[in-house]
């Protein structure tokens, strides 16, 4: 009974591990697999190893262009996502804060995350046209703004309401002004929810599709999603290499990112505190 | 000079009902003040009303005589324990007790000096720089008082810093509050609804119920004239016996009738009841003051007994109702079983006489003839 407990857990394991390992790995596999081994019956291994495909989508398709834009649109939109986000999140969790709109952002919020993005692309449209704006990548930077405040804040209010009130007021006994509060006591101990609050955001803005894909029109502009979605289509679909090699391109810089946030950003914001 | 007065202080948190109304005190400079009463009296409020942690809806607060309403808590120089502790978990304990310190930009030194003198004072020094999470509940208690000591406030106020302890530290801790007290010397306002930390910290005590003070005194008068039925009973464990009874006159004597038992009362409680009409009262009396034996007027049978050591608790059914009474072990020859019979009298000296409709103390005491 035991041992096919033990067994069973081994094989659902197994199965797992298949399930979501197999697929990146056969992208790795096939980012460096020459395009003579593509065709036919394909190995489980490549017998030899090529870096042709990242040369080409460097010296072909201006990749490093595209990836510059990336980083442009997600942490400049991350910035101010999380600047409004943050404050916006406490201000509304604190009782002492009181102003008539507050019941109205709340729901504002709300709308804002359950009605489906396509829902907003028109009028979006309609108003960076207007503005003149289409030819730039402001329109990337701003529907990531749009869609992460929300969701910003939805997280942060939970996390702000779990945090217990006394320490607030023990830190304004002290003579904490509201703005030493904030960033010597909330921000420290919010730290862990805002590293996760920006990954979570941070991914979003670097894989936002729905929007680049109208608002961006002139390729000088386009973000690496855009520009993995021209690959799969331009050269009739044959050239999974660069294909493969874009998409590793693009989870490279997220997993630096990904890696920074856990090490330094927690750190950095509690001072190395909240290190538990 | 640090003496705190509130003037009809009203609270109310929802523009509709009061959590506290009236609420009038004066409290002297270096006093320690009890605020007692069950859950939900608001304690909590008062405190955090004179921290400026809560809007005073009505009324004037006024400390070291500067009125205080609208100034905001950091600049009331008050310092106040938390039940919770509300250490900042992210800091050391000397991080905890030195930022008060750090905001008003007081030399580093000196700093190091006063959070090592705090230290010193609450045994704290092996920990300073520990992390509130690896230290246990007592030690985190004491850096909250740590925390409140370095600032050398002129009020300390204290919410239930005892209550998240267990029964043995809290002993310890409350005559530590006690020795810091006469070592720091300021006043202090201290909530707590366990009466015993009241009887035994305070130099007054204020005793609340439902938003309003109760009755305002010494723990000895509280104690020994308790100005109504519910003060009566909030103090003194075990709680005091309620009975139905008849307040008569007989020959120009007052006497309590109680199931048929009359009981003259002394000559100091004829002064105090001075024109009171005969009437149904509610008598108190406490267990401690019950006297056991065979002469006793009253009988009653013994449904259960406690022994806790050094007393024992009766639990009696008598006059139809259950009456508890506080026996010394040392009084007793034997234990006591279920279903006996036991005798007991009542010494008039010690009967409250309430009255049954306001709840009331009917007795009108003459200041400083008083001498229990
Ligand atoms: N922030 C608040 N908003 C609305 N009502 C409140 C608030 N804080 C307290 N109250 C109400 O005010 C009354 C007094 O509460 P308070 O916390 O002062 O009681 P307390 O005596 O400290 O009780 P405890 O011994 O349980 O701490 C209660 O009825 C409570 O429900
Ligand atoms: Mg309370």
């Amino acid at each position: 009974m035991k041992l096919f407990g033990k067994s069973a857990k081994i094989f659902t394991g197994i199965i797992l591990v298949l399930v979501s390992v197999f697929p990146s790995y056969w992208l790795l596999a096939m980012s460096v697999r020459p395009m003579d081994e593509m065709r036919g019956r394909i190995s489980l291994i490549p017998s030899s190893l090529t870096l042709e495909h990242f040369r080409n989508l460097f010296t072909e398709k201006d990749f490093s262009r595209a990836l510059a834009n990336s980083l442009q649109v997600s942490l400049i939109s991350l910035a101010f996502s999380l600047v409004f986000g943050v404050c916006a999140a406490y201000v509304l969790t604190r009782q002492r804060f009181r102003f008539r709109a507050k019941k109205p952002f709340n729901f504002w919020i709300l709308i804002v995350r359950i009605l489906p993005p396509v829902a907003f692309t028109i009028p979006l449209y309609t108003m960076f046209n207007r503005l003149g704006l289409l030819s730039t990548k402001i329109p990337a930077l701003l529907s990531c703004i749009l869609i992460n405040i929300p969701f910003i804040v939805w997280f942060m209010v939970s996390f702000f309401q779990r945090l217990p009130e006394d320490i607030e007021k023990s830190a304004r006994i002290d003579g904490a002004s509201e703005w030493q509060l904030f960033t010597r006591i909330v921000l420290p101990l919010a730290a862990p929810g805002i590293a996760a609050v920006t990954m979570l955001s941070f991914l979003y803005a670097w894989n936002e599709y729905t929007y680049s894909i109208i608002f961006v029109q002139s390729p000088k502009n386009y973000t690496i999603p855009l520009t993995l979605a021209t690959l799969n289509s331009e050269d009739s679909l044959t050239n999974f290499g660069l294909v493969a090699a874009g998409g590793i391109m693009s989870v490279l810089p997220v997993l630096a990112f990904v890696v920074f946030a856990q090490n330094y950003l927690i750190a950095g914001l509690s001072g190395g505190a909240v290190k538990e | 000079m640090s003496s705190v007065i509130l003037k009809n202080i009203r609270k109310s948190y929802d523009n509709e009902s009061f959590a506290i109304h009236d609420f009038s005190i004066t409290i002297a400079d270096r006093e320690f003040i009890v605020l007692v009463g069950p859950s939900g009296c608001g304690k909590s409020t008062v405190l955090n009303m004179i921290a400026g942690l809560e809007d005073i809806t009505d009324g004037e607060l006024f400390i070291d005589g500067e009125l205080m309403n609208d100034v905001e808590p950091q600049s009331r120089n008050i310092a106040m324990v938390f039940q919770s502790y509300a250490l900042y978990p992210h800091m050391s304990v000397f991080g905890n007790m030195a930022f008060a310190l750090k905001l008003q930009h007081t030399p580093k030194a000196e700093i190091d000096s006063r959070v090592r003198e705090a230290a010193e004072i609450l045994g704290l020094t092996k920990y300073l720089d520990r992390k509130p999470k690896e230290l246990s509940g007592g030690q985190r208690q004491r850096v909250a008082i740590g925390r409140a000591i370095v600032r050398k406030p002129k009020v300390f106020l204290m919410d239930e810093p005892l209550s998240n302890l267990d029964a043995k530290l809290r002993t310890q801790m409350r005559s530590e509050i006690l020795k810091l007290r006469r070592r720091i010397n300021t006043t202090f306002i201290y909530v707590t609804h366990d009466q015993t930390e009241a009887m035994t910290l305070g130099d007054r005590i204020v005793v609340m119920k439902d938003g309003r003070i109760q009755q305002t005194g010494t723990p000895q008068e509280v104690y020994s004239r308790p100005t109504n039925i519910f003060t009566a009973g909030f103090i003194g464990t075990p709680q005091m016996n309620f009975l139905d009874a008849e307040l008569e006159i007989r020959d120009g004597i007052y006497c309590l009738n109680a199931g048929g038992v009359i009981t003259v009362l002394p000559q100091d409680k004829q002064n105090n009841l001075r024109s009171v009409n005969p009437q149904p009262v509610t008598a108190g009396v406490r267990p401690e003051h019950i006297t056991l034996g065979d002469g006793g007027k009253f009988s009653g049978t013994v449904d259960i007994s406690e022994h806790l050591g050094s007393t024992i608790h009766l639990h009696v059914s008598t006059l139809g109702t259950d009456m508890i009474i506080a026996v010394q072990t040392m009084n007793a020859q034997k234990g006591f079983a279920s279903g006996e019979k036991i005798s007991y009298s009542l010494d008039g000296r010690f009967i409250h006489i309430f009255s049954k409709e306001t709840g009331k103390n009917l007795e009108r005491y003459d200041y400083g003839t008083f001498g229990l």
